[in-house]
């Protein structure tokens, strides 16, 4: 079994502005009350990089300086990955659209911030961190794969990894039932290593298991289930709980990702 | 810390110079570039583009019919060639299917079926036909998808969305997978695909050149965007198995803008010099480098930069993007795949097209292919967002 120490994270959704909000709900400390997401605004980006950035890319940026502020690490320390089911297909909508239009007047923004890589982009400028990052999808299974991903990177590279996943409900030409219907992205920061300010260890294990585990917090099912990404909210209820406890993540197939939570 | 031993078992490549390795070699050997004229779809664009021949006949198993786009096609033409899908049944075979990973780069995935199905959306109520299927076609997962159903591997796999380092990346990836022991062999490899989003998507940015692209060249004014898919079968190092190895990968971020490299190539020299670390070489152990070499003003002024930072006089270098045109997420795969074939053939490749090498640029770059002997290999992918992957490739291990 693969042991990493979390350091920090952070969380936005609807109605959860951040890890404290979302831990006072999962421990019943307030009622969960869904309020639109607010604008957050990256002041690390340089004023003509942020004024490019989509709503996609705004998420992504929200939860991972929540996690950033939270850890004693340094911004250009840290190895990302960003994991993510939809993409952003608000610039898919976009692009296919003026595709349609006689001139094809492509917006060139439109086309830089269309990699898939744009918020690890966007994150490696405003943190100026040269170390690597890697975006990545698998389908339903994205937040387990990018923490299996996450896990492996610490263990074999030898540095803190920042795990970053999110999606934005898509334009409704581009819905279907399976695209997320809110906004969600959280970010986990690991560790080889324990320190003073570890949150907890999670040792991690693919199994043959699918995942059976719901929310005990019912009131954020509807966030669970509203995207992809939110899986997420399984293994955060893990640490409002502050008790060695384990879930099991959707992964491919019919395996699970097991996670032992073992508070510090 | 340097990566055990990793095998490349068995490899193919499909672009415009044909199906196959043996296509794209022989037209290394030849001279013969894959680039034509742009008549892609109906992007109307002055520019030169490496299309692959009979992608549009492919037919994709009954079974399979939901993934059904030009990528997935692209994907499967590639795999039938080189007997790949053979090698890959006996990998299921040894291993069992739950023991091999997949791990595939691409950059817009089959975003033509979205592309396709906008130009007939319904005019009233906007909604798409009934054909088009997101998540089977467009979605950057639905590439993999379709080849773990198609070879039934069922082990860790995620797709890497890197912009034009993508499909370098999955062996790093893989690499790692493979060293944690969460698989015993991996599928690595990429497919990128025509689309009019990536040829208008670069023409908007001024990338593209009206002429065939020209690497290194004092006239060099963009790219020729191509369009290819390859696989490599990776396990760990059997002494004595007569494979090329995969020694070393180097992975960075520029931290610079999305669209334009570090102008002082900082990433770039990074990526090259972590690739040299891990491998446990000097620069002076490097027998061939495979460019990057895209022919845009900043990439070649760019990959210079970091060349000379970290070789000083760097040794045989050369693109080959003048022959498959640039293939975006899956270029990192086909130049991985003509690196081991240099040390197969002990050849270095040429750089087509070039005919002045800009004098600001490091000299010597190779034009002409020639034979020397080539015992290791760095091959360079660099993608928008500042995305960096330097992979190197060694000859077997006695």
């Amino acid at each position: 079994m693969n042991s990493v120490f979390l350091q920090s994270l952070g969380i936005v959704a609807p109605g959860l502005a951040d890890w404290p909000a979302c831990r006072d709900v999962m421990t019943r400390q307030r009622e969960y009350q869904p309020a639109p997401v607010v604008r957050f605004n990256p002041d690390t980006l340089p004023p003509n990089e942020r004024r490019r950035i989509t709503p996609t890319i705004r998420i992504a940026l929200q939860a991972a300086t929540e996690a950033l502020q939270g850890g004693a690490f340094a911004a250009d320390s840290m190895a990302t990955v960003f994991a993510t089911s939809n993409g952003d297909l608000d610039i898919s909508d976009r692009l296919c659209s003026t595709l349609t239009l006689p001139e094809r007047p492509v917006s060139p923004v439109d086309f830089h911030n269309s990699v898939h890589n744009a918020p690890a982009g966007y994150w490696s400028i405003g943190c100026h961190c040269r170390l690597p990052s890697t975006s990545l999808s698998a389908g339903d299974a994205s937040f387990a794969a990018g923490l299996l991903e996450s896990v492996t990177q610490v263990l074999c590279e030898n540095h803190p990894v920042m795990l970053v996943t999110y999606d934005q409900p898509p334009p409704p030409a581009l819905s279907t039932p399976q695209t997320a219907i809110i906004p969600f992205a959280a970010a986990l920061l690991f560790s080889q290593q324990q320190d003073d300010t570890s949150l907890a260890e999670l040792r991690v294990a693919l199994v043959d298991q699918t995942a059976s585990t719901c929310l005990q917090t019912t009131s954020l099912e509807a966030v669970r289930l509203g995207s992809p990404a939110a899986q997420a909210l399984l293994l955060l209820e893990l640490l409002a709980g502050g008790t060695p406890a384990h879930c099991v993540l959707p992964y491919l197939d019919t395996r699970g990702l097991l996670v032992d939570y073992v508070p510090c | 810390m340097p990566i055990p031993g990793i095998t490349i078992n068995a490899r193919t490549i499909t672009n415009s110079l044909g199906h196959g390795v043996a296509a794209t070699w022989s037209a290394l050997r030849d001279q013969r570039s894959g680039l034509r004229p742009c008549d892609f779809d109906t992007a109307g664009l002055d520019t030169w583009i490496g299309r692959v021949d009979g992608v549009e006949d492919v037919t994709l198993p009954a079974r399979l019919q939901r993934f059904d786009c030009r990528n997935s096609r692209l994907a499967l033409l590639t795999l039938e060639q080189d007997d790949f899908t053979a090698a890959a049944g006996e990998l299921r075979q040894q291993y069992g299917a739950a023991r091999i990973g997949v791990f595939l780069g691409t950059s817009t995935s089959g975003i033509q079926a979205t592309e396709l199905a906008y130009r007939s959306r319904d005019p009233n109520s906007g909604k798409l036909p009934a054909w088009f299927d997101l998540h089977n076609t467009h979605l950057i997962y639905s590439g993999v998808d379709f080849v773990r159903e198609l070879l039934d591997f069922r082990g860790p796999s995620l797709a890497i969305s890197t912009a034009c380092s993508s499909s370098a990346k999955v062996f790093a990836a893989a690499s790692r997978y493979l060293q944690a022991g969460l698989c015993d062999a991996a599928l690595v490899g990429g497919v990128d695909s025509l689309c009019l989003t990536t040829l208008h998507g670069f023409n908007a940015l001024q990338l593209v050149s009206s002429r065939p692209c020209r690497p290194w060249d004092r006239e060099r004014n963009g790219i020729n965007i191509g369009e290819a898919a390859g696989f490599a079968l990776l396990e760990r190092e059997h002494p004595g198995s007569g494979a090329i190895t995969l020694r070393g990968y180097g992975e960075s971020s520029d931290a610079h803008q999305i669209a334009t490299p570090h102008p002082e190539g900082r990433g770039a020299a990074l990526a090259m010099q972590r690739a040299l670390q891990r491998a446990g070489l000097g620069s002076g152990d490097i027998d061939y480098i495979n460019l990057h070499g895209t022919a845009t003003p900043s990439n070649d002024a760019s990959e210079n930069a970091a060349l000379q930072r970290v070789f000083g006089q760097p040794p045989a270098f050369s693109s080959t993007k003048g022959w498959t045109g640039h293939t975006l997420g899956a270029a990192g795969i086909t130049e991985a795949v003509i690196a081991c074939q240099a040390i197969v053939h002990d050849f270095v490749p040429g750089t087509l097209n070039t005919r002045q090498p800009d004098s600001s640029l490091s000299t010597g770059i190779v034009l002409q292919g020639r034979h020397q002997a080539v015992r290791t290999v760095l091959s360079n992918s660099f993608g928008f967002g500042g995305s960096n992957c330097s992979l190197i490739f060694g000859e077997p291990v006695k």
